[in-house]
């Protein structure tokens, strides 16, 4: 069975938003081939950074046109003081005309303009208008006179100007000294205006300004959005500021699938009950899949005492659609006073509806409910058995383990592969003979796959030899399972197997070849580290880099400093040495960390230091740092330093106290001074 | 911690050359655009606040400028729409040695400039996805088949010139 490449790809370049990527990401960590291929494409988009980093800066690219820009600065001076008094020119006549106009009495000045909208010249009618507008309520009075007159031009005008009139009065003084001019440009009639205004707005990042400036804006911006292009980017704005806006405008939103996920974001973030009560009224009329997901953030973090009662609601209905929406919701939410209420469902002629609660009570964790999902695994529709395998698994039912162990001669092999992975999940010794049948027999090579990992999950060593039988196979993700699967029962003896293949393993096409040799070599280190100190360090002058590299890196786990050298002349991650070097500061990692938001807090690395009790010195990348910070918040301070590693070309050093995130350069040379004092003290 | 201003203008100009020139089309428009940056940017660095990272600003400046120039010059084409992304790479197509610096940095010198300028932008000075695609006037999808297409170029020039 071989996964789809292009996930991979987009989500290691960061092409997923952060759902799919999680997605995308909790795939790769079940399937060892995925996982390869994921860190292989993460390697190529750090070597194109790093690439991109060192680009000379090659005329006309570069030093030619900085000089050019310097010298042209230097000759800037002498044009500055004509060049700003020709620019100021035609401010200071405004300055005059406005001033002169400002001296009038309003009223009076109001009715010449009125006067002056019947203008045969349209040059004089908008300038009368522009005025009348900024004499807002003073030119009002007129002007509803003026909206009564029985020439339908001249009342339709003035009917005009009053409602711009109305409009700059809602518009707060920051926004209007943002955006000058801006109620001229925004029409009562046209949404669109709305629209083309809130975009500039946001774009015009020089001047900063608050969230209750713009929600004037926004509502009507949105309406307004016709294309993608505008859509994205306002509901981006109102989840990242939680502008307040109309639910109804949103809750539209989430039926398209281009906008679903965007809206979903926005409803979360801008906090309207109307539309969260809006939204699980809907749950049952919307068909399309995309809005599942976002529903279930939605919700997920929206107040409970809101939601779960609502949802409740729904089960009352007749439509078991609706009602098996809602059971899933609430096993989303783990809603635990919701399982009196769902237990009963599992009886139900309904199938979805059994599916459904079969995952909500595994999701919620009711233990009470492991009879009911017992009984479920006989069920006749295969999907329904599958969840329930599932769910099973997450409540650490044991006493499943017999009805799974059936279900490995189930005919449909989508559950005998369920079942397969539950009875490892569970720790099912009493499994292993039927396990090593299928690993022997089933027909279907991903199945065979599958019952090596649960076999290893058991520690049968008796399965090792069928397992090293599925090196032979042509797949990528056959081959690095079954590595994996020797690698975890610690079957030292296969190791000449292992080597025997290399060749094999080489001939895999493309990136899919290096891929294997890496699982490859990482098995060889760890069950060679079996045997004991000498025999990995034997490995340190084997043939290929990628054993050296892993053989080091376990000779560093296993406290001994004789693959240092190899680590620092051909290892790519060096943090390992950390452990090595400063064991009980590398302890302190472990700490979780609490910053929620750090991300946009140029403060965030600080506060990372802070947690893990150390003073802090970056000389690299502080703004990576952030955004590492901000994708990876609610880890422990390792996790965090780790995707750090992987995003940036830098590397951490604890040393005295002190947490230090360098340019991977500057770190090497660091610990090769470190490890030669480290040689001369011997 | 960290470099001058200068220093670190100095180490943009290959992104906002690529920016310009695939914001206004011609190289002499660009090369004039970019002297010009250099001058604003020079002459505003009171204006920058350090609560953000400078190369961000940079490219607020420089964005805002060529988009000045490229309006004034009415030279702002309709936008194209977003190209599709080509087929899923099969495992034989995929970079097949990732971590070889040299051979990427001589296949991205082969490149235009303008088709350089995201990955500089997302890759090194670490702007946002989103943040690329305002600055270079594009929908974040289109920004995506972009860096798509760059990606496979390079793979495509390591494979011909091993």
């Amino acid at each position: 069975m071989s996964c789809p490449v292009a996930p991979l790809e987009a989500c290691a370049h960061g092409f997923l938003d952060a759902e799919e990527s999680a997605r995308v990401r909790s795939h790769a960590a079940a399937c060892p081939g995925c996982s390869a291929l994921l860190a292989s494409f993460e390697r190529e988009r750090r070597a194109i950074g790093a690439a991109a980093a060192g680009l000379p800066l090659q005329d006309p690219m570069g030093d030619g046109l900085f000089r050019a820009g310097l010298e042209r600065r230097r000759e800037r001076p002498r044009m500055v003081f004509f060049r700003r008094l020709a620019m100021a020119a035609p401010l200071l006549f405004c300055a005059f005309v406005v001033w002169t106009l400002v001296r009038q009495d309003p009223a009076r000045e109001a009715a010449e303009l009125v006067e002056k909208l019947g203008s045969d010249r349209i040059e004089v009618r908008e300038e009368a208008s522009r005025r009348l507008i900024e004499l807002g309520d003073a030119a009002a009075p007129r002007l509803r006179e003026l909206a009564k007159d029985p020439d339908a031009e001249k009342a339709s005008r003035a009917r005009n100007l009053l409602a711009q009139i109305a409009i700059a009065a809602t518009i707060p003084p920051e926004l209007r000294r943002a955006r000058p001019g801006i109620e001229r440009r925004l029409s009562p009639s046209d949404n669109r205006t709305w629209t083309q205004e809130f975009l500039e707005t946001v774009k015009q990042k020089q001047t900063p300004l608050r969230s209750q400036d713009l929600e004037v804006l926004v509502t009507r911006a949105l309406r307004g959005a016709e294309r993608l292009e505008e859509l994205h980017p306002i509901l981006d704005e109102i989840s990242s500021r939680k502008l307040k806006v109309d639910g109804a405008d949103l809750i539209g939103l989430l039926d398209r699938p281009d906008t679903s996920a965007y809206a979903a974001r926005a409803i979360s973030k801008s906090g309207s009950v109307e539309a969260l009560r809006e939204v699980i009224r809907r749950i049952d009329e919307l068909p399309n899949r995309h809005y599942h997901p976002a529903t279930v953030k939605i919700l997920q973090e929206a107040d409970p005492s809101i939601v779960v009662p609502e949802l409740l609601k729904l089960l009352d209905k007749e439509d078991r659609r609706s009602r098996g929406r809602a059971t899933w919701i609430l096993g989303e939410l783990k809603a635990k006073e919701a399982v009196l209420r769902i237990r009963p469902l599992a009886s139900d002629r309904d199938t979805e509806l059994r599916r459904c609660t079969a995952f909500a009570l595994g999701n919620i964790g009711a233990t009470e409910a492991i009879p009911d999902l017992i009984r479920l695994l006989e069920d006749r529709d295969f999907n329904v058995r599958c969840v329930t395998a599932q769910a099973l698994v997450k409540l650490q039912a044991v006493d499943a383990a017999p009805a799974l162990i059936r279900g490995l001669q189930d005919l449909e092999p989508a559950y005998r592969l369920e079942a397969a992975r539950s009875l490892g999940a569970l720790r099912s010794k009493e499994a292993i003979a039927g396990l090593l049948k299928v690993l022997r027999s089933d027909p279907v090579e991903s199945l065979r796959w599958v019952a090596a990992t649960s076999l290893a999950q058991l520690g049968a060593r008796e399965a090792a030899p069928d397992i090293v039988a599925l090196l032979d196979s042509e797949d990528f993700t056959t081959v690095c399972t079954a590595l994996a699967a020797l690698r975890t029962l610690g079957a030292e003896e296969v190791l000449p197997e292992i080597a025997r293949r290399r060749e094999k393993f080489e001939a895999f096409p493309g990136s899919a070849g290096p891929a294997v040799l890496r699982t490859a070599a990482l098995a060889i280190a760890e069950l060679t580290a079996r045997k004991g100190i000498p025999a990995l360090a034997a490995l340190l002058t084997e043939g290929s880099k990628d054993v050296r590299i892993q053989a080091a890196r376990q000779l560093c786990l296993s406290g001994s400093r004789e693959g240092v050298p190899t680590i620092l002349q051909e290892g790519r991650s060096l943090e390992v040495l950390n452990a090595l070097r400063e064991p009980d500061l590398y302890k302190r990692l472990d700490r979780p960390f609490p910053g929620s938001g750090s991300g946009s807090d140029p403060l965030g690395f600080k506060h990372l230091a802070e947690a893990a009790g150390l003073t802090l010195d970056v000389t690299a990348a502080p703004h990576l740092a952030a955004t590492a910070l901000s994708a990876s918040s609610g880890g422990t301070v390792r996790e965090l330093l780790t995707y750090l590693l992987d995003a940036v070309s830098c590397d951490v050093i604890l040393s005295e106290g002190k947490l230090r995130l360098l340019p991977r350069a500057a770190a090497l040379e660091e610990w090769k001074a470190w490890w030669a004092e480290e040689q001369k003290k011997k | 911690m960290g470099a001058r201003p200068e220093e670190k203008l100095r180490g943009l100009m290959p992104a906002l050359y690529g920016l310009a020139l695939a914001r206004l089309g011609n190289a002499a428009d660009a090369e004039d655009a970019v002297q010009e940056i250099v001058v604003r940017v020079l002459e505003k660095l009171d204006s920058w606040r350090p609560d953000g990272p400078f190369e961000h600003w940079v490219f607020v400046v420089a964005a805002n400028h060529v988009r000045n120039l490229a309006r004034r010059r009415s030279i702002r084409d309709a936008r194209p729409a977003p190209e599709s992304i080509e087929p899923e790479p099969e495992p034989p197509d995929l970079l097949e040695a990732a971590e070889d610096v040299d051979r990427i940095r001589r296949a991205l010198r082969t490149l235009p400039p303008d088709e350089v300028a995201p990955v500089l932008m997302h890759y090194v000075h670490g702007l946002s996805q989103k943040e690329v695609a305002l600055h270079l006037d594009l929908s974040v999808e289109h920004l995506r088949v972009r860096l798509f297409r760059t990606i496979r170029k390079i793979r495509r020039s390591m494979k011909e010139h091993p």
